[in-house]
């Protein structure tokens, strides 16, 4: 028999395989993609040569296209993850702190429920929903309020809404979590001092919450930016986000340097942008 | 000195659902600058009775009174009382001083200003430096004062506290208690002490209420309760009690006197505030230090010889248990019992004075 | 009056949430070849249409044997590595943990290229196999994190006692701590799974014939409308639907024994 102590001694080696898994096909692709970037492209435009060059990225500052789609992921993004925000913290605190004890599982199933079904299948459903000849139109122009065309779908605000929904559930879940476990009698201490609900929210409830609401940020925002189905199926084939542009120069121009670069802005954006998030909802305390 | 404010409650209830009683009918009128303690086990309703107080439960029934004014639908953000808490609720993502400033902050003060309170605050509880620091940061005694002061600093004139000492090591408990009672001389306020330790309860109050299932079993100042428990459960909450069953055969103006089948007759005080019936069995306590021994226990009114079985050394005297018949043991405590040997037979005695007629429960 | 709002407020998140969904149901029963709403006739018709449209099955069964097998693998290896991370003591533990969820912070379309352009340079033909790596990538990350949870609540003192009443470590694995594991690993089987049958971006970039459930939907929206995707989308919705409750289900069992 063993000793105890020759039983317990490599009880990590059950982390190799995903390791090894995650290194050979997920962080070396990774790390290729970002050298093809600086790689050229052959004169017939079919292969990739390992050939130095800084081609790419002047091409990718010079083409205004690129600028635009930039722009126009950023604000698309910036607008989903607010109303992503707002909505989801209103949630939040609503089953948290208005809903009985028993409804609340409920009510957090009912916002996570539609979004175990496939993006491309509730992204349609919104297409069918806000379209011109769709139960949103035809409602508001029979109760008169609309004459012309509802004009969401095939417009970014489509993108939009179908984002920020999402968000609204990543937001809705995690903020949940975090104000579920604040202890009730902080909330009680607070208003026994003289806060009224609000200034116990604004003191209390948010500063605790934000732990969990960066993460739900940066998560939100990851997805927006790098989101090709949402832009795609509501936005209209015509204004193109910045994932349209990487995608389009991989599966239509097949210049395989040039979207690798488009991936490298991809990967810097999210990280500038998510990890001072995550930094500033670290707690100090 | 801050202004105390009394407080009446007028038949207070508080129901859960539909058949949970916590508190039953609750009346009492606390004069101001009282200090106050609900005592009871857990689940005796008396820190639902204190949150009621607080305003951070809904009351089912009856009125609060806070200085002859109806606070009963009041919220607490606008009573004038302030709540301690047992794990004192300080909130973990402000500092000290911002916790103690919290509430000034609320109403209304600069910052400067609520700083510059605060800090007074941190004086007065003689932790000056601890300001900068987090809730975490702070030790058990430390995290106490601090949610003293952040009550205290709003200047309320009734203090709740939900056994604020609960957490605390016993040592440091001692010494809080004796602080405590201090602090509530110096600032003058009533204070409403919860807790279910006897002998916090005893040496902090100016009146002790026991509670049990949310009605107060007995309403008086710590050498009442102690020296005369109206009912059993009062008599063993509070301090040890040997109780035992006698039949009444004669009722005089101050003695009641029983017959009992170990101790022949028994001579009892005859109890103020209920009667007795001739020919009813009634249930009577002796505290086991009022039991005498051998030479003691001659000329004592009651008594038996016993059989000593066992012993507990307990700090400063010693108690043994001693069987009266076979099923019956009895505690006795005092200095000399130590020096009896096991298995020695004992005389007991106790006078009449020490016995006393307990009230029925169930009425 | 701020409650009501913040009731009303909810409620049309609700509504916002469901109301499309519910178009999309109630469209795959009418009877028109184009959405229009009201809606005048019903019809079993684009039900029937499906009943007999041999593409669709075989997108379900191209997604059905990708996800039931990338979500068992998955787990296995998300079960190790899971046990691994919360067993040891070994310095860099948590850097590790770190990286092993790192792929699901980054977009599914940059895993999804990436890949692409890195089995292109192999020479790796594009099908079904191809897929199944790609979803692993992220789908390896989201069994640890879902197993981990779990591990964190195992009673330790349970492996040394059959380790100390003689059973090997594999032994003990099997029969100490796989079986307090169960609901855990019932959960991220069900989970990846629906993740699985339900991505579309990867599952586009890594397959050219051999397609899935998701891609036969975006084909048949994007090239040709066809209203077949109507009931596509019904079904994929309650199928999904039902597989994530049955997870939930399981994992709630699990936190409460």
């Amino acid at each position: 028999m063993k000793f105890l102590g020759e039983q317990l001694n490599k009880p990590w080696i059950g982390a190799i395989p995903a390791l090894i898994y995650l290194a050979i096909f997920f962080a070396v692709p990774l790390a290729y993609l970002v050298v093809v970037s600086f790689w050229t492209l052959s004169p017939q435009g079919f292969e990739i040569l390992p050939e130095w060059t800084l081609r790419n990225y002047h091409q990718f500052f010079n083409t205004k296209v690129n600028m635009i789609g930039y722009v126009r992921s950023i604000y698309i993004t910036f607008f989903s993850v607010s109303i992503g925000v707002i909505f989801g913290f209103i949630f939040a605190y609503t089953i948290a702190f208005l809903l009985p004890k028993r409804f609340r599982l409920l009510g957090l199933l009912i916002v996570v429920l539609p979004f175990w079904t496939s993006f491309i299948v509730r992204a349609f459903s919104w297409q069918l929903f806000l379209n011109e000849t769709g139960p949103l139109a035809s409602l508001l122009r029979s109760i008169g309020v609309l004459s012309g065309n509802l004009g969401v779908v095939d417009t970014h605000v489509g993108t939009v809404i179908g984002l920020s929904l999402f968000c609204l559930m990543i937001v809705t879940v995690s903020v949940y979590t975090v104000i579920e476990g604040i202890p009730r009698n902080l909330l009680e201490a607070a208003r026994d001092l003289g806060g009224t609900e609000w200034t116990v929210f604004k003191e209390v409830i948010l500063p605790l919450s934000w732990p969990g609401l960066s993460i739900a940020i940066a998560l939100s925002f990851i997805i927006c930016f790098g989101d090709y189905v949402a832009p795609t199926l509501l936005g209209g084939g015509l204004n193109l986000v910045f994932a349209q542009l990487m995608v389009g120069s991989l599966l239509e121009n097949f210049n395989v340097p040039m979207a690798a670069t488009y991936a490298v802005f991809l990967l810097l954006t999210i990280l500038f942008i998510t990890l001072p998030i995550i930094l500033l909802g670290r707690r100090n305390y | 000195m801050l202004k105390a404010k009394p407080i009446e409650l007028i038949g207070v209830t508080k129901r859960f659902g539909h058949n949970v009683v916590a508190v039953d009918h609750f009346n009492l009128s606390i004069p101001s600058g009282e200090f106050l303690t609900l005592l009871g086990p857990s689940g005796c309703g008396k820190t639902t009775l204190l949150r009621m107080i607080a305003g951070l439960e809904q009351v089912s029934l009856g009125r609060i009174m806070i200085d002859g004014e109806d606070v009963t639908g009041i919220p607490p953000n606008r009573r004038d009382t302030s709540i301690m808490f047992q794990d004192y609720a300080l909130f973990p993502h402000k500092t000290i001083l911002e916790n103690i400033g919290f509430g000034l902050k609320l109403r209304g003060l600069t910052k400067s200003e609520y700083r510059k309170r605060a800090q007074e605050m941190l004086d007065f509880i003689q932790l000056p430096d601890i300001g900068k620091r987090r809730p975490s940061q702070l030790s058990g005694g430390q995290k106490q004062r601090v949610a003293l002061a952040r009550s205290l600093v709003i200047e309320p004139s009734v203090l709740l506290l939900d056994e604020p000492l609960g957490a605390l090591d016993a040592n440091l408990r001692r010494r809080m208690q004796v602080e405590l009672k201090r602090l509530q001389r110096d600032v003058g306020i009533t204070f409403i002490y919860v807790t279910h330790d006897q002998e916090e309860a005893l040496s902090m109050s100016d009146r002790i209420v026991v509670m049990r299932n949310g009605q107060a079993e007995q309403i008086g100042t710590p050498d009442e309760i102690y020296r005369a428990p109206r009912t059993e459960f009062v008599a063993n909450f509070i301090g040890q009690c040997n109780v035992l069953e006698g039949k009444v055969v004669e009722i005089s103006d101050s003695l009641v006197l029983c017959t009992h089948e170990a101790f022949g007759q028994l001579k009892a005080v005859n109890p103020k505030g209920f009667s007795v019936k001739l020919g009813s069995t009634v249930k009577m306590a002796v505290r086991p230090e009022n039991i005498a021994i051998n030479d003691g226990a001659r000329g004592k009114e009651n008594g038996a010889t016993v059989i000593k079985r066992d012993q507990i050394f307990v700090g400063s005297t010693s108690r043994c248990i001693v069987s009266v018949t076979a099923g019956m043991e009895f505690i006795v405590e005092g200095p000399r019992v130590a020096e009896l040997a096991n298995t020695e037979k004992v005389q007991i005695g106790w006078s009449a004075d020490d016995l006393l007629v307990l009230a029925d429960e169930d009425k | 009056m701020g409650h009501a709002l913040l009731h009303l407020l909810s409620f049309t998140i609700v509504l916002a949430l469901y109301l499309p969904i519910i178009t999309l149901i109630v469209f795959s029963f009418t009877a028109a070849r184009y959405p229009f709403f009201p809606v005048k006739s019903w019809s079993l018709k684009w039900y029937e249409a499906l009943w007999k449209d041999q593409q669709f099955y075989e997108a379900l069964t191209n997604s059905i044997i990708v996800s039931g097998l990338a979500s068992v693998v998955a787990t296995v290896l998300g079960f190790l590595a899971a046990y691994s991370l919360t067993r040891s003591t070994f310095r860099g533990r948590s850097a590790l943990t770190g990286f092993m969820v790192i792929p699901l912070s980054v977009p599914l379309v940059l895993l999804a290229l990436s890949l692409r352009v890195y089995f292109a340079t192999f020479q790796v033909n594009f099908d079904l196999f191809t897929v199944f790596l790609g979803h692993m990538v992220y789908m390896v990350p989201l069994s640890i994190l879902i197993l981990r949870g779990r591990f964190q609540g195992f009673p330790w003192s349970h492996e040394e006692a059959a380790f100390d009443l003689g059973a090997g470590r594999i032994r003990t694995l099997f029969e100490i701590v796989l079986p307090w594991m169960m609901p855990a690993v019932v959960g991220s089987i069900l989970l990846n799974f629906t993740f699985s049958f339900d991505e579309f971006i990867i599952a586009w970039f890594l397959t050219n014939f051999e397609i899935t459930l998701p891609i036969k939907i975006w084909t048949d929206l994007l090239m040709n409308y066809d209203p077949k995707v109507n009931v596509i989308g019904t079904i994929v919705f309650l199928l999904s639907v039902s597989v994530a409750f049955l997870a939930m289900f399981s994992l709630r069992k699990g936190n409460q024994s």
